[in-house]
Order: structure tokens, then sequence, then C-alpha cells
């Protein structure tokens, strides 16, 4: 298991033992915090330009966790050597009240932050409320620069962060995001390996699979993914409707609202997700993602047709089988519409419409989105303290370079290209998730019928795009 | 003082500092209702500047449609956010749920911290430990502790479920992850957290009991379960009445547990009122989430009134008797 | 009273009836020395390894705890003692002085703990942000002084109901103020009940989540929102939530061990009287 880790620790480990005098040992190094990740790895960087004519103090606001405001606390220490007269804060809210905090505030005009992370979802709403700048003329300045994040960020993936949506024109570039996911395929390759079945690549294959590695007796059980009430459970059920070609609406490209969940392909996602309970562990209908992960990584779930995630899987602190765990794209149905189609989501870096210093703001989100190209400001260093901090990317250089140690980037790096929007790119987006995810998670745990879940789902979000005006 | 005089009756004490001197209560002087008012009226104006605003803002919010997430189609609508509450069967069952929730968790938790106070009320050495032990549930972060709970009772790796399987052997239970048995499961934490609460306040009104009475109940051989119905339930009726009346107000908003633990699932099989009007405003329905709010500040101000109402004109009928 | 066999036993009961029931923060302390490996081992571990104080390294290292426990001491310690202050006199002319509908001052004066917390968080952000006190100490102080006082004057007044007469009427005779009859009088016979009251207007504040979560970001949050810091994504940090949740308990354990005297204590004052 020797030096299987991947390439940001070591980098900095070597560094930290190297000041410390060789007293830190690996594992130790492991549990450093993120900002000691970055000062380790800023202790040698020498910066090939130093900005000393921008200056100011700017607050970003992060999500609280490994994967954003620690990645961005890790890159903090670098940037400060190319900026020595910037001041940066890095505040942060807990992960599970951050994204209705950010709205909160937002919608009150707040003038606290300069910087914020926020979760595509809730872009759309952003943009309704006001809160979102056109960084266009902030990024004409460094034309090449930008032609070299078009060229490595999947063209799917950079799009959705045009808003009001899709590719500019008629959108504009509301934030550039140095981070991504998407819902993908979990499964344990040693058990696979072992049955002698092949990662599935469809539905019906997927219970097929489940089935048959499916071992209760010995507490494996085949499936698992996060049906607790709410958005989770609509992120489940959204993600299968997607690949069987349905959607939340008849035609959201060109203005059509029907709802259209109530449909084939709803009643077939509905379908294969009580199918899958069959084989599931035995928490998994009211499971968040966060039990998910802990199931996996104990070796009492086996697989995971369809599941967000995190690198954190594959961290050898962090479960037993870091090294079995690997990724894949979801299943598809078995209809002309269907294909794989990855839900997308990720956190991306807007200017609020009432911070200040904005070009200081922008050359911080600028130099926090430049990867490996240390000619345009970048540094291999950037992606090195975000990943070695626990975050996940987007550039698709970056992601290649730790390909063989995190299977969890192979997966990212499959899902980009066929990747769909995670949410319809409307203000009601969240709203519409967490009411199909109630009445899903009753017919998944039979308070409901499929087909009563179904109608109310469609009847509900029908009433939410009625409020808002759609159908005048 | 009345006590002695009282001698085995001590029962009839709990009334006595409230049956008026004269015979209305308008006789206490003008100025001593002065003073008084002086004495009330920081706490009041604090409260009144402090709870004025949140319950306007809240009340104009509940004859609105005003979406979180997009204020530019906010607007008016008279009742319909109440109908639309009235239509759903999930507010229905979640109201439902929290009465039940209310009135099971709080007869539990009276029984058994009463049990538990008995049980601290004793002079032996490590006592003062064992008390300040004992309420550390209370001051658990819930949080850590919600997530604890929840990780204790996972169906398959759990502690709860070790003990059950390896330790009794006995099958494993579903505990929060079936729709049957998630409520009763909360109500094991709820207890576990709250029981040392109700126990606390209980002993420090029998501690404030004068150790005259308890002598003379020595005296006349009043022990055991007699002492406590007979005479200590009585004394401290008032501190009764408030744990009773605290804990019901705070079952009713339950919110931590439900939702760290459960978040209402599965499915809904645990979804109280608090935690559903979290969700409401989660999903950015801002009018909806005040009308739910007020709906549960006229449930609670009901069930508070119906229960003060019982319970003063319990307290009425024994001073009657007394004075017979 | 004589300890009898039957005593000794009770006594032995109330022993294991408080271990029992600390099975589970114990296992919280346990699970903030294991290293997470061992924490999502597919069995519980009791003992088979090797304890760290990682988690409580990083609780301080990269969640900041130290910062939080100050602003959660000054906000709660603050609020506390302006809602005894407040209280207290409150408490006894509702209960002592007569008033013509008390009990029904002491209802209404109750009553913003009805609602739901999330439906009055909402306009105390308006209010915070207005005044420009989102992120500020003060805040919170205001808003815990506003949760704890009605809930203070309910359980003080149960507690001043109990309270035998004659020794303010004797006060009064001897010409002492309300006030003096209050502190002089009242509060060292009440000494079981304030500390109580203390007690609980204290925890319910240390613990408080939603208003810290809503009108703090990062200069004055407190514990129990720093402590929700440690829930990521997809994820929950199991050691350092653990360790946070010991370390914020410990100054609770202290401020318990310290007031349970008086509630102990009431006994002996009880027979001065």
């Amino acid at each position: 298991m020797k030096d299987r880790d991947i390439q940001a620790h070591d980098n900095a480990m070597k560094r930290i033992a190297h000041h410390r005098k060789g007293e830190v040992s690996r594992r130790r190094m492991m549990q450093t915090s993120a900002a000691a990740v970055g000062a380790a790895l800023a202790a040698d960087f020498v910066p090939k330009t130093v900005h000393a004519d921008v200056g100011g103090t700017i607050v970003h606001f992060a999500s609280s966790g490994k994967r954003l405001a620690n990645s961005l606390r890790a890159v903090k220490p670098l940037f400060d050597k190319v900026f020595p007269n910037v001041t940066l804060e890095v505040v942060s809210k807990p992960m599970s009240e951050a994204l209705t905090q950010i709205n909160t505030y937002m919608r009150s005009k707040s003038d606290a932050f300069d910087v914020i992370t926020q979760d595509h979802a809730q872009f759309a709403a952003l943009d309704a409320m006001g809160a979102l700048t056109d960084m266009g003329p902030y990024i004409e300045p460094f034309p090449e620069w930008y032609e070299d994040y078009k060229q490595d960020v999947p063209q799917r993936y950079r799009h959705m962060w045009n808003v009001p949506k899709g590719p500019a024109p008629p959108g504009y570039v509301a934030a550039l995001a140095p981070d991504g996911n998407a819902m993908m395929t979990f499964y344990r390759r040693d058990v696979f390996e072992k049955a002698g079945i092949k990662v599935p690549v469809t539905w019906d294959e997927a219970v097929e699979a489940a089935k048959e590695i499916h071992d209760p007796e010995h507490e494996r059980y085949a499936y698992c993914a996060a049906m607790a009430r709410n958005f989770w459970a609509g992120y489940q059920f959204y993600g299968i409707l997607r690949s069987w070609g349905g959607d939340y609406f008849a035609d959201e490209v060109n203005g059509d609202w029907t709802p259209t969940i109530e449909s084939e392909e709803g009643y077939q996602s509905l379908r294969i997700l009580t199918e899958l309970q069959k084989y599931a562990h035995p928490g998994s209908a009211n499971f968040g993602e966060d039990e998910v992960n802990q199931t996996f990584a104990q070796g009492h779930a086996l697989y995971s047709p369809l599941t967000w995630g995190t690198a954190t899987l594959n961290d050898p602190t962090y479960s037993e089988f870091h090294e079995d765990w690997h990724m894949d794209l979801t299943p598809k149905g078995n209809t002309p519409k269907s294909d794989h189609r990855a839900l997308t989501g990720g956190f991306g870096q807007f200017m609020p419409t009432w911070g200040g210093n904005r070009e200081t703001a922008f050359a911080w989100i600028k130099f926090l989105n430049s990867g490996d190209r240390e000619d345009l400001d970048g540094s291999p260093l950037i992606a090195d303290a975000i990943v070695g901090a626990g975050g996940q990317l987007s550039r698709a250089s970056t992601l290649s370079r730790w390909a063989d140690r995190k299977p969890f980037f192979v997966g990212l790096q499959k899902a980009y290209p066929v990747c769909v929007v995670n949410a319809p790119v409307i203000p009601e987006a969240y709203a519409i998730m967490g009411a199909v995810g109630e009445e899903v998670a009753d017919a998944v745990n039979n308070i409901k019928s499929t087909e009563d879940a179904l109608k109310d789902a469609n009847k509900r979000t029908k009433r939410i795009m009625e409020d808002s005006g759609y159908y005048d | 003082m009345s006590t002695t005089s009282q001698g085995t009756r001590p029962a009839k004490l709990a009334g006595s500092d409230s049956v008026p001197k004269s015979p209305r209560p308008g006789a206490v002087s003008r100025q001593t209702r002065r003073t008084a008012y002086l004495m009330l009226a920081p706490c009041v104006i604090v409260l009144i500047v402090l709870a004025i605003y949140p319950m306007a803002f809240s009340g104009v919010l509940s004859f609105k449609v005003d979406p979180l997430y997009n204020p530019n189609v906010a607007r008016f609508i008279g009742w319909r956010n109440f109908e639309d509450l009235f239509d759903d069967f999930r507010f229905w069952q979640s109201i439902r749920l929290t009465v039940l929730w209310a009135l099971l968790v709080v007869s539990i938790q009276m029984v058994l911290g009463f049990l538990l106070a008995i049980l601290l009320d004793r002079k032996m050495r490590g006592a003062g430990l064992l008390r300040s032990l004992i309420i550390i549930p209370v001051f658990v972060s819930p949080v850590a502790m919600g997530l604890t709970w929840r990780f204790i009772f996972e169906p398959v790796a759990g502690l709860a479920n070790w003990i059950v399987n390896t330790g009794l052997g006995l099958e494993k239970y579903s505990w929060l992850s079936h729709k049957d048995t998630a409520l009763s499961t909360l109500m094991i934490v709820d207890c576990w957290q709250w029981t040392p609460f109700v126990a606390l306040i209980l002993l420090a009104g029998m501690q404030s009991i004068s150790p005259e009475i308890s002598e003379a109940a020595r005296l006349d051989r009043i022990r055991g379960a007699t002492y406590y119905t007979r005479i200590v339930i009585p004394l401290i009726r008032p501190v009764i009445m408030v744990v009773i009346l605290i804990r019901l107000v705070d079952s009713i908003r339950i919110f931590d547990l439900n939702f760290i633990m459960t978040k209402g699932g599965p499915g809904s099989a645990t979804l109280m009122a608090s935690v559903y009007d979290y969700t409401i405003f989660e999903q950015g329905h801002l009018g909806l989430m005040a009308a739910y709010g007020f709906l549960i500040l006229i449930l609670i101000n009901i069930i508070v009134a119906i229960f003060l109402n019982t319970l003063y004109r319990a307290e009425k009928s024994a001073r009657v008797a007394d004075a017979n | 009273m004589h300890q009898t066999s039957l005593g000794r036993l009770i006594n032995v009961l109330a022993i294991i009836v408080v271990a029992l029931w600390l099975i589970p923060v114990a296992w919280v302390a346990l699970t903030s020395i294991k290293p997470t490996k061992i924490i999502n081992a597919p069995e519980p571990t009791f003992y088979s390894f090797t304890p760290t104080d990682e988690h409580y390294i990083e609780i301080f290292d990269r969640f900041m705890f130290h910062r939080a426990m100050i602003n959660s001491l000054v906000t709660v310690g603050v609020s506390t003692l302006i809602v005894m202050i407040l209280a207290l006199p409150a408490a006894y002319a509702v209960a002592r002085m007569g008033l013509m509908g008390g009990d029904i001052w002491a209802l209404s004066i109750l009553s913003l703990r009805f609602m739901p917390g999330v439906v009055v968080v909402l306009p105390y952000f308006k209010m915070a942000n207005g005044f420009g006190l989102i992120d500020s100490q003060l805040a919170l102080i205001i808003v815990y002084t506003a949760f704890g006082l009605p809930f203070a004057v309910w359980i003080l007044r149960s507690f001043l109901l109990d309270l035998p007469k004659e020794v303010e009427e004797a006060g009064r005779l001897d010409g002492l103020s309300w006030m003096q009859i209050i502190f002089r009088l009242i509060l060292p016979m009440a000494r079981p009940g304030i500390a109580v009251t203390a007690i609980f207007t204290f925890v319910f504040s240390w613990n408080e989540y939603l208003f810290s979560l809503f009108l703090t970001y990062d200069k004055a949050t407190t514990m129990p929102v720093a402590l929700q810091k440690t829930i990521d994504l997809y994820n929950v940090l199991w050691g350092s939530l653990s360790a946070g949740a010991v370390i914020q308990l410990l100054p609770m354990i202290l401020v318990v061990f310290l007031l349970q005297q008086h509630i102990a204590r009431g006994l002996a004052l009880g027979a001065v009287k």
C-alpha cells in the first residue's frame, strides 16, 4: 500500500517533513489541516509573476467542508504569494444549510461577501434575485487565459455556468467552477470481478446485477442509495428519469412547461427504484448521502448504479475498501430515447451584485481556476492543493494527473462529456426537486402507490410553476 | 406559620399561598400593584420590542406567495396558503403525529422523571455527582447527539443492533429505517434526553420543601409512596405544572432530533410539524411556511389554554375544599 | 435517616441507572479518540484500537473551535445574566404581588416560544441586517435574551409560588423595599429554583443552532454552528464531530457542578426560616 496516495499529499508531506525535520508521520500528514497542506505547498513556491499592484480585502463565502471551504483555504497560501497585497478571508457556514443561507443573504442584498461559492442548482434563483454579475468584462482582458480554460473544462459542463441558461449568448458567464461532481455508478470492483459480472449498462442489467451479488446473510447488501425524503430522493428519481429520456417538463428549451413527471419514463424510473429496494441495505430507504457513503466505507453495501459521492471513498484513511471502489457511467433505459446521461452539479464562484472590490475578487477567482499553466498565472500546485484538501476538479488536464490513484476522477472524466444539468435551470428547481422527492420517498416506502405519487408530483410541480406565472 | 398547625394535612399547603388574604384580589394596595407593574415592565418591554416585529412580519407573509428563490413573483393571495395546507394530507398527518408525540412523550417523561427524581432525592455520598452526571444528556449538543443516535441505530453496523444481536442473541431490529418503528425509536431518544431535565426540576422542587414538613411527616410515620403522593406532589404542584407546560410546548415544537435523525422519513412516517415547516422553508415557500407557523402557534395556544384551564379549576376546587 | 439495607439497595440502583443512562455519551467520547478507519469499521469497536488525539487537534486547527467557544461563552453568559436579572423581579411580581390576571401575563410572555424557530428567524435576520448587526455577538445576545426570558419567568414563578410568605411579610414590616426583599430575602430562599432556571436558560442558548446559523457567519459564530461544520458534503467527520461535542460539553458540566451545590443547599437554607 506504500506510496499509493495522491501526489498532492506526497508533495506536501515531503515539505512538511523537511520543515519539521522529519518528525511528522505519514498518518499525521493525512490529518493535517487544509491550511497546512497549502502552507507546505507554498513554502517552496516561487511564482512566475508577482502582482503587487492588486490590493484590498476580499471576503469569500463557501460551504464548510473538505471539498469547498477547505480547498479554498489550501489554495490561499499560494495566492498570497502571487498577490502579496491582497487580504483574502475565507468564511464558511455548515454545508447542510449553506444553500438556503446564501439565498437568504442574497435576498436581503447583503454586502457581507465579495465572492461566493454556490451550487449550480441555485444559479437560476440567484439570477432572479439579481445577485449575479456578468463576468464577461472581467474575463475580456485575458483572452489567452480564457482560451486555455475553455479548452480544458469540458464544454457541456462549462456551459452550465452561463445563465439564465445555455451557452452565451443569450446567457452570460455567471461563474467559473474549478469544482465539479456527477451522479455515477459506484461499484466494488473486487466483488464484481469475483461474481464475473460487468458494470451494468441498462437498468434491467443493474437490477440483475444487484440480485446476483446480494448477500444479506453475510450483511453484504447489493444496493444502497440516498432515498431520504426531499431532495435526495428527488435526485435519484431525476437521474433515472433523464437516462430514460424523460424530463420534468415537456420541452424546457422551447418553454413548454407542461409537467411530464406522470409519464411512461416517470413510471419506469419509480419502478426501478422500487425494484432495487429489494436488494437494498435496510437503511437505504431513509438514508442521506452521508449515510450511503458510510455504508460503502463499512463494506455493507456493494453497489449503487446512481449516486452522488465523493473522492473521499478513495481515501486510505477513510475506508478499508478505498482501492476497491470504482466509478463509472450510470445505466440507461432500453428505449431509443435512452442514453447515459450523468446528472452533473458543481460549485462555482460568483461575484454578488452587492459585494465590492471587483477587480481583486476576479483575480482570486481566476487564480482558483487557473489549472497547471504556469505561463498563465497557474501552477500545478493549485490543483495539488485542491485535491490535497479533499476537493475535486473540473479541468480535464488536472483530473487526468490523478486518474491512476483516484478512480473517482476516472468516473468524472467519463461523466463530464455526457453530462446533463442536475435540475431544470429555473429558479423553481429546488422547490420542484423537493416536492418530487417527497412523493418518490413516500412511494418507495409504500406510503403511497406509484401512480398516486407520480400524479401528485405532477400536480405539485404544476402548482409551483403556476405561482411563478409560467402559464400566464 | 401554618405548617405545624396543619400537622398531618400538609397536603393543603399547596393552595395556601394562592389563597387571597382578602376575598378580592383588588384589595392589594394600589401602590403595591404599581410596583408590581414596574417590576414586570422591563421584561415585558423587551419582549414586546422583540416579539411584535417577527409576529407582524410572519402574519403578513402568511397571506402571500413569496418564493425565497424568486422575489419577483411575490404577491398577496388571501387565504390560499391556509387552504393549501388544509388540502394537504401531509399537513394533517404531521399535526396528528405531533399531537400524539407530545402526549406520549410528555407522559412518559413525567413518570420516569418523577421516579428518577425520587431516586436522586437522597442523602447519600456522591448524590451531587450523580445529579450532575444524569443531566448531561440535556447538555450534549443536539447535533452531535442526534447524529450519534442515528449512528447507534444504524440497522446493520450500529451499536444498538450489535447489543441486540451479539449481546442478547435476538434478531436485528429496524429502528429508524422502517416506517412502523421509526417514530417509537425517536421517542426513546427524546425520553433519554429530556427525562433528566424533568427529573432535575422536580428534584429542585423537592429540595425546596421545608425540612420541618418532612420532619413532621416522618414523626407521623408517613413514608414511602404515601409521603410522595400526599405530601410531595401537592407541595410541588406549581413546579410539576410548569414542567409539563414547558415540555408540552417544546415537544410540539420538536425539531432537532426529528430533523437530524430522520428528516421526517422514512417516506413521511415521522414528519412532525416543525420539520415539515422547515422543509417547506427549504423548498422556498415562505408564505406557506409562515401560515404553517401561525397554525402551530394557534395549536399550542389551544393546548396550553385547555391545560391551564383544567389545572386552575382543579386548584380552585382544592382551595374550596381546603376552606371548608 | 439511617441507612437501611433497602436504602443502600436504592443507592446502588441510582448509580446503575445513571451509568446506563450515560452509555450513549460515553460512546461519543469513545468515538472522539478512534481513528476514522475504526469508526467506519463494519462492527462497533470498543477497545481494540490505538487511541488518537487527531480529532481534537483537527477541531481546533481546522474548525477554529477556540474562537467559537469564546463566542459561545460571551453570548450565552451575558444573555443568561440579563435574563436572570430581568426575570427575577418579573416572576416575583407575577407570583406574589397579587397582579390581576398575573397568569395571563405569564402566558402571553411565553408566546414567542410557541412559534417554530424557522418562522421567527427570518424577521430577526431582516432586523439584524437592517441594523448592521449580522455576525455580531450583540445580535445573538438580544435573541437569546428574548427567547430565554419567558421561559425563565415561568420556571421562577413556579418556584416562588412554593415559598412561604411569612419571611417577606416580616421584611416588609422591617421597612425593606421590594427590591431589597427580592434580592436579600427571596434570592437566598429560592436558590434551588434560581440555580435550575439559570442552568436551563444557559443550556438552551448554549445548544441553540438556528439563530446562530442565520445571524453569524464568521467572527461571532458559536459552537453549535462550528460543530455542524464537521458534517461535510456527503460525509460526516465523526471523529471531529465527537471531539467537538466533548469539548462543548465540558464547560456545561463545570457550570452544573458549581450550580448543583445550590440545588442541594436549598435544603439547609430552608431550615433557617
